[in-house]
């Protein structure tokens, strides 16, 4: 227990430590790390040299430094970061004193606590994998540092700890699927709110979307019941924006609550939403949603779903859309008032160009036309570097650069609308996403975010209209990437460049995606599901413990066997294993075997206390004896013996 | 195979007639010469030792020398010494008692260590060197030694390194109380042995010798052999386990063994018989003197 530690031995616990603080580099603080590091650095060196640990009134120094400072930034040693940073320090100041081996199963503890608590912090997938990656390193290392032998090479340290993580993975697997689970989280996963709200926001400039394209995040995933629909029916409903000021439309639902009924029509898609943490409440549903599971959500006024509390974990929604509506009652006086409202003096250019253009067309329907016509038959481009636009966006864009990117274009369609007296909105949201062929399911990244407009069309209600779509029909049917030129940034990414990582990205998204849905999402309720399908009716807290203590009981067993198994190795021919059942039944009859003693004396032993056994018994003992020392070619056979021994059956007597 | 073995069922009666009631100590005896190995005899004076090493020279047809050792014996006294002969002018080499088939080497303990190594190396290389000249000893060549207790005073103990090269230890011990009323009311033992039969000839004794080879050994009793011989090395308390040499040497004398007993394979009994007497002088324990040998073969399970 007091064997001084080797150079090697504290490089390697070092590394672990610092692997296993890697996974919380995001969360701790620099300086923290930094103690560490020192800590490990200035051992590491005094260990090369030859020498032995700085002395205490160093440690003690570091010590008196640290931890007030820890107090100082949080103010409590408690909650996940704190009580990780604090930890940290422990062992860099374990690692700054090491001189023995028991030194260095300390920051092996403390380095499988790390580890543990990163997974506190989140959940991803290869997040785990590397967790348990360090701890497998851990393992080995610890394994080296015990070897009673001349430490073995890594590679059988490796394969050894690697063996003793998988003897692990039965009882994992049973904790795993049986543990009580509750229906709330026993604690939330921290919501942080330096967290970043990513994707889409509840208002738009010129060249937010731009931004936006040029993100390969992934927004969410899709999976269809049945066949997904066709491109240009893939519109997933994101905010609408109804509050325009000449620059940026932002939205203004306050006070409108509850959405018109809507007259489906056409077939239903059933789908199930996998949405990624964004921060904020809405979620994507396929345009139009009509049903949804998620208790609480409802739907706005503009048919956008929304979660009373911001999305900070990863949701799964189920719901069914319907691509073709009808709207059921007409518009309220109140909606048609806010959907028609521009700001005074701006824009002045776009508003004589409507009254221009209605006074040709009257109809609502022929007007809507008129200005897709005017998109499609004038130079506009569909770019993503367009022109900075200042304050008279849609002027500008209409009249001077004509250059843009998918807001740009419904923001100016839906001015020129509402200029004209036509009720319109802006809807913001993705469009299309990619089929990932290894895993039958959609993924829309972040790049895939576009605007359309939503135009209020008597007798039928909203119809979805999308001027991108007349400037660049492929943008609809294909997605940006395949549009744009070549010197668009988009374009240019390396990883476009080649299909091999393109697909070993789906690959590894499809893991993550069995991950998520296997793993992570197996609730209370999948357990209960699991629990009927092994007939465990009704399973409460209690049971599940009593079937947790049996399995580990099992597996305890198991190994007590293992070990006694190598300890005294149990026989494997025919003749030993014969003579086992010999041994057994006199044993039963009351005469044990002592280990270490010989058949003929056994035999002899067997005939004092048993004289009327003796004779059949120094018969089948000399046989043995001769089965299993003489030549080969000796007497009796094996054959002969194992039937003697079968009708052998002494009585039990005291 | 029968023929030796009658003949050693013949040893056997006759050396037990000589000693009485011993005739474990007697079979371990000639399973230590049948093995080729030397013979170390503990005990206090006046238990029959060197009657018994009388008797097995008689009955084996062996030709027999007795040194008495003592503080002031010297290597010359026990090889021998070369003498300046007038007559012919010449070194002649006069031999020493070693030169004998049996030699019994009578309470080793009492004499010098030099004395002692004299005797050892010519037990170990079967040659006397003197002079730069190396004479070979006669064949078969045994030392039977005797020795008292070593709490006695004045006795210079054997090392380690010289009580390895005796193959086996044996106590005699008194005698039980029936074959002491025999000895008491029969004639002198010494009368005895004088007229004892000589059984063997110099050529059968080499056969037997040569059967004991020929005893089959199994794998399965390799096993328990080197296992016994591990946990020798190995056992709590012990301070230094068996040699190879005597791992070498219990396994011929469990074969010299298996062949008194009239068996043509050795099996674990015969190992467990010899192992006191072959491992009890080698294995010392910390603290008390000796190990217990039968502590260690509880302790190795029979394969």
């Amino acid at each position: 227990m007091t064997e001084r530690v080797s150079y090697e031995q504290l490089l390697g616990i070092s590394g672990c430590l610092a692997l296993a603080l890697l996974a919380h580099l995001a969360t701790l603080p620099l300086w923290v790390l930094a103690i560490v590091m020192g800590c490990g650095l200035i051992r590491i060196g005094l260990a090369r040299t030859g020498r032995g640990p700085p002395p205490q009134s160093v440690l003690l120094t570091v010590a008196a430094l640290a931890v007030p400072l820890l107090f100082i930034r949080f103010h409590t040693f408690n909650g996940l970061v704190a009580g990780t940073a604090l930890l940290a320090i422990a062992a860099g100041l374990k690692l700054l004193e090491t001189k023995s081996h028991r030194d260095i199963y300390i920051i092996v503890l403390i380095v499988y606590f790390v580890s543990l608590a990163a997974l506190l912090g989140g959940e991803s997938f290869w997040l785990l994998a590397y967790l348990i990656a360090v701890c497998w390193l851990t393992t080995a290392t610890l394994l080296r540092v015990t070897s009673s032998g001349p430490a073995p090479g890594w590679q059988g340290s490796l394969r050894y700890g690697g063996r003793i993580l998988a003897q692990a993975l039965p009882l994992t697997l049973v904790f795993w699927l049986l543990f009580p689970r509750f229906a709330a989280p026993l604690w939330q996963v921290p919501n942080d709110s330096q967290t970043a709200a990513s994707g889409l926001s509840d208002s738009m400039s010129p060249g937010d979307i731009t931004q936006l394209a040029l993100s390969d995040e992934i927004a969410f995933r899709v999976r269809f019941a049945s066949a997904a629909p066709p491109g240009q029916e893939r519109y997933w409903r994101g905010p609408v924006l109804d509050s325009f000021d000449g620059h940026t439309w932002t939205r203004s639902t306050r006070g409108l609550a509850g959405s018109a009924p809507l007259r489906q029509q056409g077939r239903a898609y059933r789908y199930t939403v996998m949405m990624e943490p964004h921060q904020h409440r809405w979620i994507f549903m396929l345009d139009w949603p009509t049903g949804w599971d998620l208790p609480h959500a409802e739907l706005s006024a503009d048919y956008t779903l929304m979660q009373p509390d911001i999305l900070s974990r990863p949701l799964d929604v189920t719901g069914t859309s319907y691509t073709q509506v009808q709207s059921a009652e007409p518009l309220t006086q109140n909606m048609r008032k806010r959907d028609t409202q521009l700001p005074l003096k701006r824009n002045p250019r776009t508003a004589s160009l409507a009254l221009q253009l209605r006074s040709a067309h009257p109809g609502d329907m022929d007007y809507v036309r008129a200005v897709l016509d005017m998109f499609a038959q004038q130079p506009f481009f569909y770019t993503l570097t367009p022109p900075k636009l200042s304050d008279n966006s849609v002027d500008e864009f209409l009249f001077d650069t004509k250059r843009g990117f998918c807001g740009h274009y419904a923001s100016a369609f839906t001015a020129l609308m509402r200029a004209a007296g036509i009720p319109a909105r802006v809807v913001t949201g993705y469009q299309g996403g990619t089929r990932n062929p290894y895993g039958d399911y959609w993924i829309v990244r972040q790049s895939d975010a576009h605007a359309w407009t939503e135009v209020w069309i008597e007798p039928q209600g909203w119809v979805r209209m999308d001027p991108t779509a007349a400037i660049s029909p492929q943008r609809i049917e294909r997605g940006p990437g395949e549009v744009l030129g070549a010197d668009d940034p988009l374009a240019s990414r390396w990883q476009r460049k080649s299909p091999w990582f393109a697909g070993a990205r789906l690959r590894a998204d499809v893991l993550r995606e069995v991950w998520r849905e296997r793993i992570l999402d197996f609730d209370q309720e999948s357990q209960h599901k699991l629990l009927e399908l092994l007939r465990i009716p009704e399973p409460d807290g209690q049971k599940l413990v009593m079937v947790l203590a049996g399995a580990m009981a099992l597996v305890l067993g198991w190994l007590t066997w293992q070990v006694r198994r190598e300890l005294s190795p149990q026989p494997r021919d025919v003749t030993t294993r014969t003579y086992a059942r010999l041994c057994a039944k006199l044993a039963a009859a009351g005469v044990p075997r002592h280990p270490h003693e010989g058949a003929e004396a056994y035999a002899m032993r067997v005939a004092l206390k048993r004289p009327e056994l003796g004779t059949r018994v120094t018969a089948l003992c000399r046989h043995y004896s001769s089965l299993r020392y003489a030549p080969p070619t000796a007497g009796i056979t094996l054959g002969q013996f194992q039937a003697a021994v079968r009708v052998f059956r002494p009585q039990f007597k005291r | 195979m029968n023929a030796g073995h009658a003949q050693i069922e013949a040893i056997l009666a006759q050396l037990n007639r000589v000693i009485l009631g011993k005739d474990a100590q007697i079979r371990l005896c000639l399973a230590c010469l049948l093995a080729r190995g030397h013979l170390l005899i503990e005990d206090i004076p006046g238990v029959g030792k060197t009657t018994l090493a009388h008797g097995i020279a008689k009955t084996l047809g062996l030709s027999f020398q007795r040194v008495q050792f003592t503080s002031d014996l010297l290597p010359a006294d026990v090889l021998g010494v070369s003498i300046f002969d007038r007559e012919t002018g010449k070194f002649r080499f006069q031999r020493g008692p070693i030169f004998a088939q049996l030699v019994l080497a009578d309470e080793i303990n009492r004499a010098s260590p030099k004395a002692q190594s004299a005797l050892l190396e010519a037990m170990e290389e079967h040659q006397v060197t003197l002079d730069g000249q190396s004479m070979a000893l006669p064949e078969p060549f045994f030392v039977i030694a005797t020795q008292n207790p070593q709490d006695q005073v004045g006795t210079f103990p054997l090392p380690e390194s010289q009580l390895d090269r005796f193959l086996m230890r044996v106590h005699l011990g008194y005698p039980a109380a029936a074959a002491e009323r025999e000895l008491l009311s029969g004639i002198d033992r010494r009368d005895l042995v004088k007229t004892l039969q000589t059984i063997l000839t110099a050529d059968s004794l080499r056969q037997l010798q040569e059967s004991v080879l020929q005893i089959h050994v199994s794998p399965a009793l390799l096993d328990y052999v080197q296992a016994l011989v591990a946990h020798t090395r190995r056992a709590p308390g012990a301070n230094a386990g068996l040699s190879p040499r005597a791992a070498i040497g219990m396994l011929r004398a469990a074969r010299a063994w298996a062949l008194i007993c009239g068996r043509s394979a050795v099996i674990p009994e015969h190992v467990q018989a010899i192992f006191p007497a072959v491992v009890e002088h080698r294995v010392r324990q910390r603290g008390s003197d000796e190990v217990a040998a039968s502590r260690l073969l509880e302790a190795v399970p029979v394969p």
